[in-house]
């Protein structure tokens, strides 16, 4: 992005040299949507409404933004849909109603998705299986879990002082989701961008190797990534079931396919090296913004389907492109 | 797995040659001790009923997983295939008819879409540089949304299911051989003889061991990688046929777990992620023990829970033993 040919594309060239070269690539894309979406529906683009997409996208957010942790380092979880999952229905079932077992059931569940994301690491570091397979292993073992815990059917449901934290509003304006995820994200992002930890996570991405002989322990901080991306993976299950109030086994698929494509929309390339928490919650709100959109024009699940398989070819091509 | 003419010594090429059969040994022994212990815990296993009720299970996944195998070899991934078939079932339902001229029409679609979603991917793999894997996501998304749209469609003007003439042709039987045993065995042989006799088949496993040896020492990398996706492709679209007649009936989520089953299959058999090692005898082996683990749980009345989770294991601990073969040889 640093060089440019004066030769060719006036506009990019001005793009290039003004200050506006240091915002990403996505959040051109997500106001271009939001744009979309103020002339396809206009009652759909009010503030209100706009802010409910942050309470509604907040539960993969957090899942997304633990995905990226994971593919920086060059790896891949497939295992979060399942997670979110288990989180989800175990959270349902032990609470029950009672306000009092939120908090312990809540750390609980955390500490669970903390040591499945883990047991990735180990699979991944120690006995050196491929991230794919490992976390694809992973994916169907606590599938099953999840299915034998609720016995295919969840039951319980969330008492008010734990979905307040998903459906609820501070003020009356400011979506609770919307603050849980800001905390979330300025602790990633501290994370990423401010501590070693981070500074070795990319090195790892770009080339491991070359960060192994640097003497950054690559183990130690690949096991962290995939804890880190269970551990997100549990609290967006949490944050879900707050918000809808009871278990769920259905949204596996959504939460994984998303995951991934708010990654990479953001701007964290499949081969890792690269990626921001900021891409990936702008990543999680243009598919919030998108999906809307086609809510608007009353395009039904295949529209859905169809849109974001275009859109993640797009962007990983534009990206690719960009790259060379 | 490579096999080179220009080895010194018989000797060296032999043991060699047994080193890269290790694995399919291996895993052909598990393979047999998986239908022993099924025989035994149930005496249903080994009748001919259940055979052939697993085989027909068994069918469109073997299909697929050829397919998967010749794109694993190259490391790449394709996981579109399950929505293809479901794309394919969907299709059949609509053209379909009492005609049989109405059947040709619709093997030609099946296939015509499989090789089109391959071409797609394979084009996006080579002319874009885009990992397979995102780009197969997205065809998956896409593929998924097209066969939704169709089963849409079809919900308004009636009709929703297939003939059962046409069902009979895929699931009767060949004089005393079942149709969809033959629907393994042919095609099961045939790309083993690709891979093993041409030199596409040498060119697949090139281009899995090493891309940029093969690109530098002259191969057209780009066409043969092209290629495996529209054999991928294909190889799901007769899937999606086989799965239409069986089901006579086109259901727009069928193969949505197809995907991640062709590739645990295939892995299980050998194929590493990492391309040029595995072959179609492993992957064989690689189905069947799927096949065989599931039946005799259901036959044992194992709810699918645990199969999950079973699978799950045997998945991780597969790859874990090839990880190691893979270090110390």
């Amino acid at each position: 992005m640093t060089s440019f040919t004066p030769t060719t594309n006036g506009i990019l060239d001005l793009y290039r040299r003004s200050p506006l070269r240091h915002v990403q690539p996505v959040v051109f894309a997500l106001v271009g949507m939001v744009i979309v979406l103020a002339l396809v529906s206009p009652r759909s683009a009010e503030p209100a409404n706009l802010i409910n997409l942050v309470r509604q996208g907040g539960p993969l957010a957090l899942v997304a933004i633990g995905q990226t942790i994971v593919m920086i380092s060059g790896g891949l979880d497939l295992s979060v849909g399942s997670v979110v999952i288990l989180a989800d229905v175990m959270a349902a079932q032990m609470i029950s109603g009672q306000e009092e077992r939120v908090i312990p059931v809540v750390l609980l569940v955390l500490g669970i998705g903390a040591l499945i994301g883990l047991a990735n690491g180990v699979l991944v570091v120690l006995l050196r299986v491929t991230p794919f397979i490992a976390t694809l292993g992973m994916n169907f073992v606590v599938f099953g879990a999840a299915l034998l815990y609720s016995g295919g059917a969840p039951r319980g449901d969330i008492p008010p002082n734990m979905r307040f934290w998903g459906n609820g509003f501070i003020a009356e304006v400011i979506p609770a989701a919307a603050v849980v995820l800001l905390l979330v994200a300025l602790v990633a992002w501290f994370l990423l961008s401010r501590t070693t930890f981070g500074r070795r996570l990319t090195a790892i991405g770009a080339n491991r190797r070359v960060a192994y002989l640097s003497g950054v322990s690559v183990r130690r901080v690949t096991l962290l990534a995939y804890g880190l991306s269970g551990l997100l993976a549990s609290a967006g299950g949490l944050l879900l079931v707050a918000f809808v109030g009871v278990g769920t086994l259905e949204v596996g698929t959504d939460f994984l396919l998303g995951s991934i494509a708010a990654s990479v929309i953001g701007g964290t390339p499949f081969e890792g090296g690269k990626g921001t928490v900021g891409g990936t919650i702008a990543g999680v709100l243009f598919l919030m913004v998108l999906y809307s959109i086609l809510t608007a024009l009353a395009l039904p699940v295949s529209g859905r389907r169809i849109a974001e398989g275009l859109i993640i070819l797009a962007a990983v091509a534009l990206y690719a492109r960009a790259r060379t | 797995m490579t096999s080179t003419p220009l080895s010194h010594s018989p000797t060296t090429s032999r043991s060699r040659w047994l080193k890269g059969q290790r694995d399919v040994l291996l895993i052909w022994a598990i393979l047999v001790v998986l239908v022993i212990i099924a025989s035994l815990a149930s005496d249903r296993f080994l009748t001919p009923f259940n055979l052939e009720r697993v085989t027909a299970q068994l069918t469109a996944l073997t299909l697929v997983a050829i397919g998967q195998t010749f794109v694993l070899l190259t490391a790449g991934i394709d996981l579109s295939v399950g929505s293809v078939v479901s794309l394919v079932g969907t299709l059949m339902v609509g053209i379909i008819t009492d005609a049989p001229e109405s059947w040709l029409l619709g093997a030609v679609v099946a296939l015509g879409v499989g090789a089109l979603v391959g071409l797609v991917n394979g084009l996006a793999v080579t002319r874009l540089r885009v990992s397979p894997f995102m780009v197969t996501l997205a065809t998956l998304s896409v593929v998924q949304g097209l066969a939704l749209l169709v089963f849409d469609l079809q919900r308004d003007s009636a009709s929703g299911s297939i003939t059962r003439a046409f069902g009979e042709v895929f699931t009767g039987s060949l004089g005393p051989v079942p149709i969809p045993l033959l629907l393994i065995v042919v095609p099961l042989f045939l790309s083993a003889l690709v891979l093993r006799q041409t030199p596409f088949g040498r060119h697949v496993y090139a281009l899995g061991s090493n891309e940029n040896a093969t690109r530098l020492s002259g191969m057209a990398t780009d066409r043969v990688k092209l290629m495996v996706y529209v054999i991928s492709g294909v190889m799901a679209g007769f899937a999606g046929l086989y799965t239409a007649a069986r089901t006579l009936s086109g259901n727009p989520l069928i193969g949505e777990s197809i995907a991640f089953e062709s590739i645990t299959a295939v892995v299980l058999g050998g194929v590493s992620l990492m391309g040029g090692r595995g072959s179609i005898l492993g992957t064989l082996a690689g189905v069947l023990i799927i096949g065989v683990l599931s039946n005799m749980l259901n036959l044992l009345r194992v709810p699918s829970d645990y199969q999950y989770v079973l699978r799950g294991v045997l998945l991780v601990v597969a790859v874990m033993l090839y990880a190691r073969r893979g270090r110390l040889a």
